[in-house]
């Protein structure tokens, strides 16, 4: 309990300024950085603000200090409680006292121990102060600063405290024979004081009338302090126990003012700030009202949930901690080797992803960042607004979605959805390769020698064509080839780089030009820009048998390994493309692309077979989750031709996922389907059932009457296949009818349309989450 | 409600949620049309979407005596069903239904009933989760003593019974868990469960005391086996040593590795490939996965709070001590970016004039000045 505890205080008034009491008092002033004029010391508290010091006196014999609230004074008014019990009033700056309180003393009758010192925030005269036990002699004194008065230089030495006594009389005197260890103003109400009592007690003492001091009385067991919530209007008291470090919060509103167990809102285990070792020192912060955190005491606090908090305070243990008096969450802590630094707590965001949109909380309130729109979409005039997602797959993805991407009956049809020039030509040599193998012959060159921008590349091949035609009059330098070989780097177009370095190789290969090897071909084959096609053409034309099955294996495996989508070109859509496609997936998250292209494209058993039956669970719930049904839908068809072509009516796959129909409808007489699946779509004796629904009253096998719509009372099955005129029933009355009916009739009605049919069906199943 | 206001790059909209305490958590449903909010002032809120985007509060009501840490929603398939879990030590499960006595006219109004509280919890239920749809209706909740539960509605019509099919003790505080989102059949149902247990000599003490959890890490995985139908730990992350506070499995997408984001200290991205051979003698460290920290980013300062995948497990977004939001992009071979950063504060937020609820700071870092500080 030496004179060097650290303590910091926030000046209740002068918010930029703040006292730290060591070995000495000092006051700061708190500005911002650029706000301090040059070659002025001073420490940096946080990154953009720095404390200077103003003035400075030394601690002797100071036990307590606390800062006044008394609006308009031009310095900080200190209360000191000195080791004799005498309190004095100090400002460590001279200034101008309009009110003379400078240099006050206020002494008590028997030299004892100082305490604790509170001034009331209400009547800023109001001092509290709480002192060591000495006989019968009252341990709280309550001093009106204004009255207590004496001159300035009267209040010197020693010798003036007996004089004083009798002069000045403590407006109020309690806790005869007591020690009080700490005293606090509630805010709660005027004139409580709150003061923890005998290392057991909490004492709040009702002032508001003088003579009349009502007193409330709570033990506890080692109560060390107490003090109470300064801004909530629930009237909240926190205690330090200091047997166990715990702190107790009270919530007396409700007992009238009685602080017991019933109330008791939470027990915290905290070790105390002042103990803590750690290198990062810890504080808890209990949270406060509207997330926005408020101050109170060392801890914050109210609901009966606790936050805790440990903030890193710079590398050493921490030694005191102030809550800023108006600013919100703002702390000022000391190390215990003299270090000050500023603190914020922030509130813990919450964050979300919610279909594109972001959300996450902000104080009381939320943020929520929504979803990129589609492109050139005309709600905003300066262009759709960025969302979280914008240019991330997963939107890029759902817009493609929208356009029917991977559905259309056409695979070149794709290519121009995609928006991407490798996406378009992995569904262009889908489509190519799709019709050579159905055409049957020819399209090899047509495959190879597809081209987007033919004429550069047309004449860079033609280029090569007649270099090496016409290359042996052209004369074998190396000195040329050499040329050849450094000016390729330094073009910026792949195709003329690939040229030259086929130049080169021409040259070297003079003798022999038809046999080229892979060596010097290399520099060629291996430009990652020219497109594979021509890379593939190349070698094909160039290279000998050996070399050339070389090359592709080795350029097919690297593809693979980078899930590059032109390698399709070298796999096809087989067991090494679906690796291929595995790694495209992995690379780039568009999950969608692989899933339409197994579905369009690849043989039964692998479309059935782990990692593509994967991707189209993956893209089916990604489309469920975007309420995308149309594409599911037209996705699940493809799927069903796609598998049902090599399995006939097996349909299912072992995991059912797509079994050709969910649900089909069953005449209630002879139980066979009132419209047949596609399996048996085949059979001669049944019309389509889309032709024969517009007729249809009743069931095609036993000519027995279909049930009525509940709102129009026609016979199911007259309204066409649209989706309006389909069955719908309730699951739980079996009452139904025809859909849009339903939906129209549940938009305004709970109930069951079907007179004399009490059930809710409205409510059990809500049609607007349809 | 709906007040738009413009951050510098972004269009942000602020819905003035009215909660009177911290908010603690934000679920978008499987559609991200409707929202559910919890906070420490011990209601849950419900938001939907208007037509025209606006959200609209639709249901409030108090749902706990205590914190709300959590809110989850259910698959739409399971209806319109929430569950909550609380510092009161339960965890709950809501569900929409009509108001079945009101006229037509007042038909619109919805109200959410407690179908099921689930008390097995002696401490604080610090998160809860319902798991995928494929595996059926199932609940997990995990509590500060360490104990994960796992509840099945066995009937999905009747949400008022729910079995507790599981129970994980793990001897360390449990503050976050997150399912396998995977559809794939070759995974087995998959949870990932991180600790909040602070760093102490005495919790790593106890932690090498017990031989079957010599790992120290604060990250555990939880794997279903068929075989014996339990649950069993199958991999404890060495790589995060520090109390996490949030967990996220990304969603598969069909890759062949799981993405796990977790926050800790830093923001961390874990891939973890499956071994093929775990089971096989000859694998000698008998793991199951071999896992790797792809990203760890120190942005946030000290501390992060909170980290959610967007739908693709493409973006990650992430919150932290630095009242930021930030997301994190994958790039070109999977490497990580910072894509973007919110901040969460008013332009004015220097000034004391500030409106309170809108004002946040930014932690400001430690200070040094060669005066007060003799030891630098």
């Amino acid at each position: 309990m030496s004179g060097h505890k650290l303590e910091v205080i926030w000046c209740p008034v002068h918010h930029d300024k703040f006292i730290l009491r060591g070995s000495d008092i000092t006051l700061y002033q708190v500005s911002r950085l650029k706000d301090i004029e040059k070659k002025t010391p001073y420490t940096q508290i946080s990154p953009t603000r720095g404390a200077t010091v103003i003035a400075s006196q030394s601690a002797n014999n100071v036990r307590c200090i606390d800062v006044s609230a008394i609006p308009d004074l031009p310095e900080p008014l200190l209360a000191l409680g000195h080791s004799n019990g005498r309190v004095s009033l100090a400002t460590l700056k001279q200034a101008y006292d309009p009110l003379g309180l400078v240099g006050r003393d206020f002494n008590t009758r028997y030299p004892r121990l100082c305490n604790s010192l509170s001034w009331s925030n209400n009547e800023s005269n109001l001092l509290a102060v709480a002192m060591e036990k000495y006989r019968s002699e009252p341990c709280i004194l309550l001093w009106d600063v204004n009255r207590g008065t004496l001159p300035p230089e009267e209040s010197t030495s020693a010798d003036s405290s007996l004089v004083n006594v009798d002069t000045v009389k403590p407006l109020a005197e309690m806790g005869l024979s007591e020690t009080a260890h700490s005293v606090s103003w509630s805010n709660w109400s005027n004139r409580t004081l709150l003061a923890s009592m005998n290392l057991k007690h909490i004492k709040i003492f009702d002032l508001r009338d003088w003579s009349n001091k009502g007193v409330v009385t709570a033990s506890g067991r080692h109560v060390y302090g107490v003090c109470a919530d300064p801004f909530s209007g629930r009237n909240l008291l926190l205690s330090l126990q200091r047997d166990s470090n715990t702190l107790r919060l009270f919530d007396i509103q409700q007992a009238h003012n009685d602080p017991n167990k019933a109330n008791v809102l939470m027990d915290n285990m905290a070790e105390e700030a002042q103990t803590a070792t750690a290198v990062e020192a810890e504080l808890a912060e209990l949270s406060r009202a509207g997330g926005a955190a408020g101050a109170g005491g060392e801890r914050e606090a109210a609901a009966p949930s606790v936050l805790e908090r440990e903030l890193a305070a710079g590398g050493a243990a921490l030694a005191a901690a102030c809550w800023h008096p108006a600013h919100p969450a703002r702390l000022l802590a000391a190390a215990h080797n003299g270090a000050v630094c500023e603190l914020t707590v922030c509130e813990r965001v919450t964050v979300s992803w919610g279909g594109g949109a972001l959300a996450w909380s902000c104080g009381g309130s939320l943020r929520v960042l929504p979803r990129a729109r589609a492109r050139g979409a005309p709600t905003t005039a300066a262009g759709a607004p960025p969302g979280p997602d914008h240019d991330d797959v997963s939107h890029v993805m759902r817009r493609r979605a929208v356009t029917d991407y991977g559905l259309k009956p056409d695979l070149w049809q794709n290519a121009d959805l995609a928006d991407d020039e490798v996406l378009s030509g992995l569904w262009h040599f889908l489509a190519l390769s799709k019709s050579l193998v159905e055409d049957g012959g020819g399209g090899c060159a047509q495959v190879l020698g597809r081209a987007r921008e033919p004429r550069v590349r047309a004449a860079a091949l033609a280029l090569a064509g007649l270099a090496g035609l016409g290359g042996g009059g052209g004369g074998a330098e190396p000195l040329w080839r050499d040329a050849l070989r450094l000016a390729a780097p330094a073009l910026p177009d792949a195709y003329l780089r690939a040229t030259l370095h086929f130049l080169a190789a021409l040259h070297d290969a003079q003798p022999q030009p038809a046999a080229l090897s892979a060596a010097s071909l290399s520099a060629a084959l291996m430009e990652r820009d020219m497109r594979l096609e021509d890379r593939v053409a190349l070698a094909c034309l160039y290279l000998p048998d050996d070399d050339l099955r070389e090359y592709l294996t080795a350029t097919c495996a690297e593809l693979v390994e980078r899930g590059d989508l032109s390698g399709i070109l070298l796999t096809g859509m087989g067991a090494e493309g679906v690796r291929l496609l595995q790694r495209w997936v992995e690379r780039s998250g568009d999950v969608q692309t692989a899933a339409l292209a197994a579905a369009r494209c690849l043989p039964p058993e692998l479309l059935r077979a782990p990692p593509a039956a994967h991707w189209l669970q993956e893209y089916r719930a990604l489309l469920d989750g975007w309420r995308l049904w149309g594409a599911r839908s037209a996705l699940d068809t493809w799927v069903g031709l796609g598998v049902g072509v090599g399995g006939a009516g097996g349909v299912g796959g072992e995991d059912g996922e797509w079994c050709a129909r969910g649900v089909s409808v069953s005449c209630a007489y002879c139980g066979k389907p009132v419209a047949a699946p596609p399996a048996h779509r085949r059979r001669p004796r049944l019309p389509p059932p889309a032709a024969k629904m517009k007729q249809m009253s009743s069931c095609p096998n036993c000519r027995k009457p279909l049930p009525r719509c509940g709102v129009c009372s026609l016979h199911l099955g007259g309204g066409g296949a649209r989706f309006g005129g389909w069955f719908s029933w309730c699951v739980s009355c079996r009452h139904g009818g025809h859909a849009d009916h339903l939906l129209h009739w549940f938009q305004e009605h709970t109930e069951c349309p079907v007179s004399s049919c009490t059930c809710h069906c409205g409510s059990l199943d809500p049609p607007d989450r349809l | 409600m709906g007040e738009q206001s413009i951050s510098n790059l972004f269009e942000t909209q602020t819905i003035f949620a009215d909660h009177k305490d911290l908010i603690h958590d934000v679920a978008y449903d499987f559609y991200g049309e409707r929202m559910a909010t919890c906070s420490s002032d011990q209601y849950v809120k419900i938001w939907d979407t208007d037509s025209q985007g606006a959200w609209r509060l639709t249901g409030s009501w108090k749902a706990h005596h205590g914190s709300v840490w959590k809110v989850t929603w259910a698959h739409p398939e399971f209806g319109q069903v929430i569950a909550t879990c609380s510092f009161d030590r339960t965890a709950a499960v809501w569900e929409e239904v009509g108001d079945t006595n009101s006229a037509g006219s007042e038909k619109g109004l919805r109200t959410w009933v407690k179908r099921s509280n689930l008390v097995d919890s002696r401490t604080s239920v610090t998160d809860v989760k319902f798991g995928p749809k494929h595996l059926g209706l199932l609940l997990v909740t995990c509590s500060a003593d360490g104990i994960i539960r796992i509840y099945e509605a066995p009937d999905v019509m009747n949400l008022a019974q729910w079995t507790l099919q599981h129970e994980i003790p793990t001897k360390v505080s449990i503050s976050c868990l997150s399912w396998n989102p995977s559809l794939s059949k070759v995974n087995p149902p998959m949870l990932a469960v991180g600790s909040d247990e602070p760093n102490t000599t005495n919790a790593i003490a106890n932690v090498q005391s017990d031989k079957s959890t010599a790992c120290n890490g604060k990250v555990f995985i939880y794997e279903y086996s068929d075989g014996s139908r339990r649950w069993s730990r199958t991999e404890c992350l060495a790589a995060v040593q520090e109390p996490v506070n949030d967990l996220a499995f990304a969603p598969s997408l069909g890759r062949s590795f799981h993405l796990l984001a977790v926050a800790t200290k830093d923001v961390r991205i874990i891939k973890m490939e499956p071994l093929t051979d775990w089971n096989n003698p000859n694998n000698g460290s008998g793991a199951r996965f071999k896992s790797e920290v792809v990203a760890a980013f120190e942005d946030h300062y000290s501390c992060v709070w909170r980290v959610c995948w967007n739908v693709t497990g493409t973006l990650l977004a992430s919150s932290g001590d630095d009242c930021c939001v930030r997301l994190w992009k994958m790039q070109y071979l999977n490497q990580w970016k910072c894509a973007a950063v919110f901040k969460n504060e008013s332009p004015t937020s220097d000034s004391a004039h500030a409106p309170r609820p809108r004002t946040a700071y930014v932690r400001m870092a430690t200070m040094a000045n060669a005066a007060h500080m003799p030891h630098h």
